[in-house]
């Protein structure tokens, strides 16, 4: 049975682990480690880097080096999450053709889902190598708090990747499956989800292996990047203070300033204060060179980012509230995220939940593991694992006069289904268009906007007479399909709603070709490569052989092959700067009928 | 005579103390007992415990009774009083909890499981389901509208959350859709996902102190006795208002019941085309077959708005396929219409469902005269 990965996609890390032998375990990448940066390059010469390696180049190549791609995908170019990161990415963030956003690095420009199918390709090959064999099926997750349009572009990426993402599951669900996989619970627990880039708060019963989703809530623009951010902000400003030089103008300089603040706030977790020491950060025009020097305590840095953890204990407050309990009624929080390991975190969270908590999942791996949990369950089909998941935003139809009707609720379990019944609003109105959206705000526009479609034919009657049914369903995979129907009639007009990734499907099958072909030629880069070195490795042994038995005195032995040596080196040389395949096969053939001729001609001796 | 279905395959059920029986096994009993492995049904145990099969059936079927053999689908005799508490319940830990749960939900319906007609068509679709969970989806289906949430459950009035939940988290393990993932499943695939979601509404009702005092009253109106006057002006949505949510929180059904009663109620004051629409839309809520045919008879003796009859009888029709009375009505629909073709069309096809029907029969001699 075709076994399916479990992918954490994150917007630092991402991590992969599989269910094997009943157990959940995380696989780690080829340098043995069990997260992989979620960064990708395109160097000079146009090679793709993911992972470590385009993380340790960043410095070097901050343009074309992107991180954190996670907080634009799926969003609107004019939206002020994309306005923020215009301001503060290195790299050039430009407008796409339908709203979208595109990454410009060298001389293309690269859609939100490319870059992730990028890392997903990455943690794909990742399980491939542990697995002997090419996974195809994935679980992905996505924070609780995405929204339908960025679902849809991680679903994309998966696509353009090679992966089907049969299920996209929320971060802090999955890591509840991770917690109380296999152990029996009886439990309401609160999952306190604080990563790169985003925040979640999830609240589940959990019963005889059944994980329901009670509530869920976050913000999708609240993690670690913000904290870090904090701290390069207050670096730049004394910075600035002291030498009138703003560091945030210096690609440079904030690409080193970005790498301190994450390091700085790592140790910080540990150690009461911390060195952050940066020389030659920056020259002036003068040649004057300036070095950043200074110390940041954990106090100093608790006070630069306490409303941010203010902020997530707010949105705690709020979900805890919807879902009607009370903090004693939570038996047990379970941080997970990287960010949750900051001292003044665990403290906050201590004191508004009124217990400490529990330490029993890995905050970095906890997220992968529940997804491949998800995984195995669904493949199953076993009464081990059933996860009841919800659907984190209410959806609904804009109505007269720009407000919002909901038809499914914030939270409602899935799959659900809701149908209302709507009149018209204009005398002799014969069409109704039904504008499809989803969010919490009453008013239409503040919503995101997931399709639209006109229902048309309807009687011309007074305004109010003619009733227009619209029925809401939302299946097991999250997919929305909405159905109107005239009341009369019996006239049905439905749509799947496809919300968008930003992307056409002919782009994204361009893309999906567009990989396939970047991996057919990197396998032909790296065959070439081969064959180049044992060309390469022919040549030295050749020359060696050659110089020990001139040296040795027997160089009249290689007399008649001289000539052949000379120029089949020659040839050699010429050989491997090209990219025919052919070409040099055949030259790495001669090569080594040479090299073994002149071996048998020394023998003689 | 036997009431056991021979197709069946008994399963022995495992952890009973033959000690504790009231009356003891026969060696023969014990033999046919020895015979039963779960795939062999009752007509190959009688062809292969070389007792013959009057003998083997008296065996089997003494089995059954004593809450020693299973057979699946067919709803057990009597309440296992035989066995010492201490047997049972060691049975019921080895028992597959599924099976047992199947039992305990498919006695919340008003029709039984013996009585219930299934569609042959439907239950011989080739889908990734087995025949028992097949059955019982069809089953439960046709009747989620049949029985309360309380009901549905299997749960009491007064029922606490743990108890609920419990309720709950059994059948969804058993419904989600999650369970038949990427399986082959036609027309099951959508009663599966209803019927989930219909213990979901369930259980998030009852659960809510708010919503499930809300839902206690909707029941305690629902059975006032019916006649009760009901404000046939409820407005059902407020026509003041531009484009207005209508049914937000009720139920579909209180909806569809409202409707009907509106339309009942333009019928008394002779308004038979206000009636009619408001009947159409009760029907597009709910398909239901008597109202399509009650409609399609009152038009019919009314004499008038004949094409709206026709097609109000079309409707049941359509929703109800075996429906005699929805084709007779077409019938002398269309003879009053006057169109004898389309009348002796649906008159025979009435007839084949009810082959010695003297009305049908009737007509047909007459129109053919």
């Amino acid at each position: 049975m075709e076994r399916i990965i479990g992918i954490d996609l994150g917007t630092t890390n991402s991590c992969v682990a599989i269910v094997e032998g009943g157990t959940p375990q995380v696989i780690p990448n080829k340098g043995g480690y069990k997260t992989t940066p979620s960064v990708v390059a395109i160097t000079e010469s146009g090679r793709r880097l993911v992972g470590q390696m385009a993380k340790r180049q960043a410095i070097t190549n901050a343009r074309h080096t992107v991180y954190a791609s996670k907080r634009l995908i799926g969003r609107k170019w004019n939206s002020s999450e994309v306005r923020h990161c215009i301001e503060t990415c290195p790299y050039e963030i430009v407008q796409g053709p339908h709203e979208d956003v595109r990454i410009k690095l060298r001389d293309k420009e690269y859609s939100l889902p490319e870059i992730s199918s990028i890392v997903l390709q990455e943690m794909k090959l990742v399980a491939q190598e542990f697995l002997g064999e090419e996974p195809t099926k994935a679980v992905v997750t996505v924070p609780a708090y995405f929204n339908d349009n960025q679902r849809t572009a991680t679903r994309d990426a998966g696509r353009i990747a090679g992966l089907d993402i049969v299920r996209i599951i929320n971060e802090p669900t999955a890591a509840a499956l991770a917690y109380g996989f296999g152990k029996n619970l009886d439990a309401t627990v609160a999952i306190y989800d604080l990563g790169g880039g985003t925040f979640d708060i999830s609240i589940l019963d959990i019963h005889e292996g059944v994980f329901d989703v009670l509530s869920t809530a976050g913000d999708t623009f609240l993690g670690g990047e913000d904290f870090d951010a904090r701290i390069i902000e207050h670096l730049a400003f004394e910075f600035a203070r002291e030498h009138k030089v703003d560091l945030r103008k210096d690609e440079m300089a904030l690409q080193r300033l970005r790498d301190a603040a994450e390091k700085a706030k790592i140790e910080l977790s540990s150690m009461p204060e911390t060195e952050i020491s940066l020389p030659f950060i920056h020259s002036r025009d003068d040649g004057e060179a300036l070095h950043l020097q200074t110390t940041l305590t954990r106090d100093a840095f608790e006070e630069l980012v306490i409303d941010l953890v203010q902020r997530t204990i707010k949105i705690c407050q709020a979900t805890l509230q919807e879902s009607g309990l009370e903090v004693d009624d939570i038996d047990d929080v379970i941080l997970v995220g990287g960010m949750t390991r900051m001292p003044r975190i665990q403290a906050a969270v201590r004191d508004y939940f009124g217990k400490a908590p529990s330490k029993q999942v890995h905050p970095d791996e906890a997220v992968a593991l529940g997804a491949s949990v998800q995984g195995a369950a669904l493949i199953e089909g076993s009464s081990d694992v059933l996860l009841l998941d919800v659907t984190p935003h209410s959806l609904g139809i804009m109505v007269h006069g720009g407000g919002f009707e909901v038809l499914i609720e914030a939270n409602a379990t899935i799959p659900t289904s809701h149908g209302h019944i709507f009149t018209t609003v204009r005398d002799n109105q014969t069409s109704v268009k039904i504008i499809v959206l989803q969010g919490e705000s009453p008013n239409a526009e503040e919503n995101e906007m997931l399709g639209e479609f006109v229902l048309s034919g309807l009687r011309r009657a007074p305004a109010g007479e003619v009733e227009v049914e619209v029925a809401f369903e939302i299946s097991a995979d999250g997919i929305v399909s909405v159905q109107a129907r005239d009341l009369e009639t019996g006239k049905e007009q439905s749509i799947t709603v496809t919300a968008t990734s930003g992307l056409t499907e002919e782009e994204i099958q361009n893309m999906i070709e567009e990989n396939q072909d970047y991996l057919v030629e990197l396998k032909r880069d790296e065959e070439l490569e081969r064959v180049r070195g044992q060309i390469r490795k022919s040549v030295r042994e050749l020359e060696k052989l050659t110089e020990r038995t001139i040296s040795n005195g027997d160089g009249h032995l290689l007399e008649h092959l001289r000539e052949r040596v000379t120029r089949s080196v020659e040839q050699a040389r010429q050989a491997l700067d090209s990219k025919d395949t052919a070409r040099l096969n055949t030259t790495a053939d001669e090569i080594q009928q040479v090299l073994q001729s002149v071996k048998a001609a020394a023998m003689g001796a | 005579m036997s009431s056991i279905d021979e197709t069946l395959a008994p399963r022995a059920l495992s952890g009973v103390d033959f000690k504790s029986l009231k009356s003891p096994l026969t060696p023969e009993e014990f033999f046919v007992l020895s015979r039963v492995d779960g795939s062999m049904t009752v007509a190959q145990l009688c062809s292969v415990s070389g007792l013959g099969r009057p003998r083997t059936m008296e065996c089997i079927e003494s089995l059954w009774k004593s809450g020693l053999i299973e057979l699946p689908g067919q709803t057990s005799p009597a309440p296992l009083a035989d066995t010492s508490s201490a047997a049972s319940s060691a049975s019921e830990a080895d028992q597959d909890p599924g099976e047992e749960l199947s039992e305990a939900i498919l006695t919340r319906f008003p029709v039984a499981m013996d009585d219930f007609a299934f569609d042959r068509e439907l239950l011989e679709q080739s889908v990734e389901l087995d025949d028992d969970f097949k059955r019982e989806v069809v089953f439960v289906y046709a009747q989620l509208d049949e029985v309360d949430y309380y009901g549905l459950l299997g749960v009491s009035a007064d029922c606490g959350r743990r108890e609920l939940r419990s309720a709950y988290f059994s059948m969804s393990k058993r419904y989600h859709p999650d369970r038949f993932f990427r399986k082959v499943l036609g027309d099951y695939g959508m009663r599966i996902e209803k019927i989930f979601q219909r213990i979901t509404r369930a259980y998030q009702t009852l659960s809510n102190r708010k919503k499930r005092a809300e839902y206690d009253e909707l029941l305690e109106q629902g059975r006032q006795p019916a006649g009760t006057p009901v404000q046939a002006s409820t407005p059902l949505s407020q026509r003041s208002e531009p484009i207005e949510e209508v049914s937000s929180d009720r139920k579909r059904e209180m909806a569809f019941q409202l409707l009907v009663r509106r339309g009942d109620a333009h019928l008394e004051r002779d308004d038979v085309a206000a009636a009619l629409r408001e009947f159409r839309k009760a029907l597009t809520l709910k398909r239901d077959h008597a109202l399509a045919l009650r409609v399609a008879k009152n038009l019919k003796e009314s004499g008038e708005h004949l094409d709206d009859a026709v097609a109000f009888a079309r409707a049941a029709h359509k929703i109800e396929a075996s429906s005699v009375d929805a084709l007779r009505i077409l019938g002398e629909l269309y003879i009053m219409k006057q169109s004898p073709s389309d009348a002796i069309y649906h008159l025979e096809r009435a007839l084949e469902l009810r082959p010695d029907d003297a009305d049908i029969l009737a007509h047909l001699h007459q129109l053919r005269a």
